[in-house]
């Protein structure tokens, strides 16, 4: 595959074959190598197939390989051009995303406790086939797909103020219950609050490093201080509406005259009978996964109350915001001059707003949307500023998107061959890290070492002009699903 | 391993995991799939209590697998059942099949790991091999 060097941070992969447009790639040069290690970059440039997609198939800094999508992977199509939805730009794991909650508890309190703070985060629900915190009776399912984080809060779960730093509020008004399968449903019901089994986690960071002073403030961050971080999605209720979908559009994409060089890109007009179901659907789900994040965050908050003797409001626990990486979102961007309505699929990416963007929650107008990126154990993660601005250049800039995490560079096989899952356990406890997983081989399999650099990741966000960086965390403790 | 006439192993994905499954029939392809997949995510042991019986029909052989180990991984997770004895008939046509199965209940299983999220048509491929078949399908996890 030609690859050409736009600068010190962007390269391009020209059109050739079907491509109907190029393919742009954030990387620096350390991490191109590692993005050509496998089948990643052949995943850009399939995107770019995609009828009615405009600018460039984009790949931010953690990009690998994929299904389908590469993870990292964002493209927009143009909605009345003919311009097509793929779920496979989504993901299985709809809405998954991750929350931060700030807490007022300084790290040398919470090391002094470490281990009964473990015991209580053990409490939340977790592994394969975990059942959640949240029953619901037949009719509950159908307002969660409705109502996104409103319907815990109606239940008295989670505070009122919450939802004010959820993306799009805790919920999108598109959905409809009724586009979602009983299947789905049914895989969902007994989940609502729980992690599952994995890469997802809750973790318990301390703030090590504030390099924007101003908008950490904005954030309610500071030095020193406990944070939680959960990282989750919508269960089996995105997973099967994704399958269904999928399904679905292999099927119908003929009738629409569109083929695809993957079978798991498969796609339909977004204005289509099946393009509209696809997206009320998605919506559902993605409120499903917010309505779960939501529902974890009760757990953690009841977590600390028990560890510290305190209420979760005097230990000044509120959401500093919670963000999807798999989603596809219709926005307006100006392209050539004139604007258009397109659909952006965002595979392992997140969106990342300016100040004064629409897109951004009331309370952070003044400095832009917090991004959220998951390290992995043991290394660092990051709170990130969005920067793109609305009527801003998104054409080149990976429409207002910047990185989701680390982005894998090995695969799970090859890093439980590197180290036992034991053996991990006990260098990371002696790095003054916690960890408490279900299985110790999935512990190996999510080692740090299985990971890209993420600080390189961030640093390459910000050179090329996609976010800014304004904290990084450090993990005391991670309860992994 | 391979050797056997039946049997799968994993295959390397850099955030996935890849599934190679063999047998000699089709019949036996989709059943040895049904139980590798439920191997990605862990074992169970006990006694046979739970019973399906399931048909699916799909636009092509290929896209039948994925439909199939889909349903099994929805039978897992909503109803349950850890398939163990599965039988399975391909039709003629290899558009549909019929299949029942017998399995412990997920209350008897015990995850070695990863859960698999769903079945995808990356990668996919059904082809003969000598005197049987072989598939590659990769799971999201």
């Amino acid at each position: 595959m030609t690859l050409e060097r736009i600068s010190d941070v962007e390269w391009e992969i020209p059109a050739t074959g079907g491509m109907r447009v190029p393919g742009r790639v954030f990387a620096s040069e350390e991490l191109i190598v590692k993005a050509k290690s496998d089948r990643a970059l052949d995943q850009v440039a399939n995107v770019a197939h995609l009828p009615g997609i405009v600018g460039f198939s984009f790949a931010m800094p953690d990009i690998h390989w994929g299904y389908g999508f590469p993870i990292g992977g964002v493209c927009a199509t143009d909605v009345d051009q003919g311009g097509v939805v793929s779920p496979g730009g989504v993901g299985f794991d709809i809405s998954c995303g991750v929350r931060l909650v700030r807490t007022d508890v300084d790290v040398a309190r919470a090391r002094e406790r470490v281990s009964d703070l473990v015991a209580s985060l053990e409490q939340i629900p977790r592994g394969v086939g975990g059942k959640g915190l949240m029953r619901l009776n037949g009719s509950e399912m159908d307002r969660v797909l409705t109502e996104g984080v409103m319907f815990p809060l109606s239940k008295g779960v989670g505070w009122e103020e919450d939802v004010e730093t959820c993306e799009d509020g805790g919920v999108l008004e598109d959905a409809d219950p009724a586009a979602v399968s009983d299947k789905a449903k049914e895989r969902g019901a007994p989940q609502l609050g729980s992690m599952g089994a994995g890469n997802h986690f809750v973790e318990v960071q301390y703030v090590d490093r504030i390099v924007d002073a101003a908008v950490a403030t904005a954030f309610g961050l500071y030095e020193g201080q406990i944070v939680a971080m959960i990282h989750c999605g919508s269960r089996g209720i995105g997973h099967q509406v994704c399958t269904d979908e999928v399904r679905t559009m292999d099927r119908a994409m003929q009738s629409y005259g569109i083929s695809v060089p993957d079978r798991q890109l498969a796609c339909v007009p977004v204005r289509s009978p099946e393009g509209e179901r696809y997206l009320a659907a998605m919506s559902a789900a993605a409120n499903y996964g917010r309505a779960n994040r939501h529902v974890l965050t009760d757990g953690v908050r009841s977590a600390f109350e028990s560890t510290f003797g305190s209420s979760a409001r005097d230990l000044g626990m509120s959401v500093v915001y919670d963000v999807s990486h798999n989603l596809a979102k219709l926005e307006r961007y100006e392209v050539d001059g004139v604007e258009r309505n397109l659909c952006v699929h965002r595979k392992g990416a997140t969106p990342a707003f300016g100040a004064g963007h629409p897109g951004v929650a009331s309370r952070y107008q003044g400095v832009g949307q917090p991004v959220l990126v998951p390290g992995s154990m043991g290394t660092a993660s990051w709170v990130l500023v969005g920067t793109a601005q609305a009527g801003g250049p998104a054409q080149d800039a990976g429409w207002a998107s910047t990185c989701h995490g680390a982005g894998r560079m090995m695969s799970r096989k090859a890093a439980t061959k590197q180290m036992h899952g034991g053996d991990l356990k006990r260098q990371l406890r002696s790095e003054g890290i916690w960890v408490s997983t279900s299985q110790l081989r999935l512990l190996a399999e999510e080692a740090p070492f299985a990971y890209k650099d993420v600080s390189e990741v961030v640093r390459v966000c910000e050179e090329a002009g996609l976010s800014r960086r304004v904290a990084r965390l450090r993990p005391l403790a991670v309860v992994k699903g | 391993m391979a050797g056997k006439p039946r049997g799968h192993e994993l295959i390397e994905h850099t955030a996935d995991v890849g599934l190679r499954v063999w047998a000699t029939t089709l019949d036996e392809l989709f059943s040895e799939a049904a139980i590798g997949l439920v191997h990605v995510m862990g074992t169970a042991s006990g006694p046979l209590v739970k019973s399906e019986a399931v048909s699916v029909e799909a636009a092509d052989l290929e896209g039948l697998l994925v439909d199939w180990l889909s349903e099994v991984l929805f039978m897992f997770e909503a109803h349950e059942i850890v398939p163990a004895d599965v039988r399975v008939h391909v039709a003629d046509d290899r558009k549909s099949l019929q299949a029942s199965i017998e399995g412990q209940s997920t209350d008897d299983f015990s995850d070695h790991g990863p859960a698999v999220k769903a079945v995808t048509y990356h990668g996919l491929e059904i082809r003969p091999v000598g005197e049987g078949y072989e598939a590659h399908v990769y799971l999201d996890v």
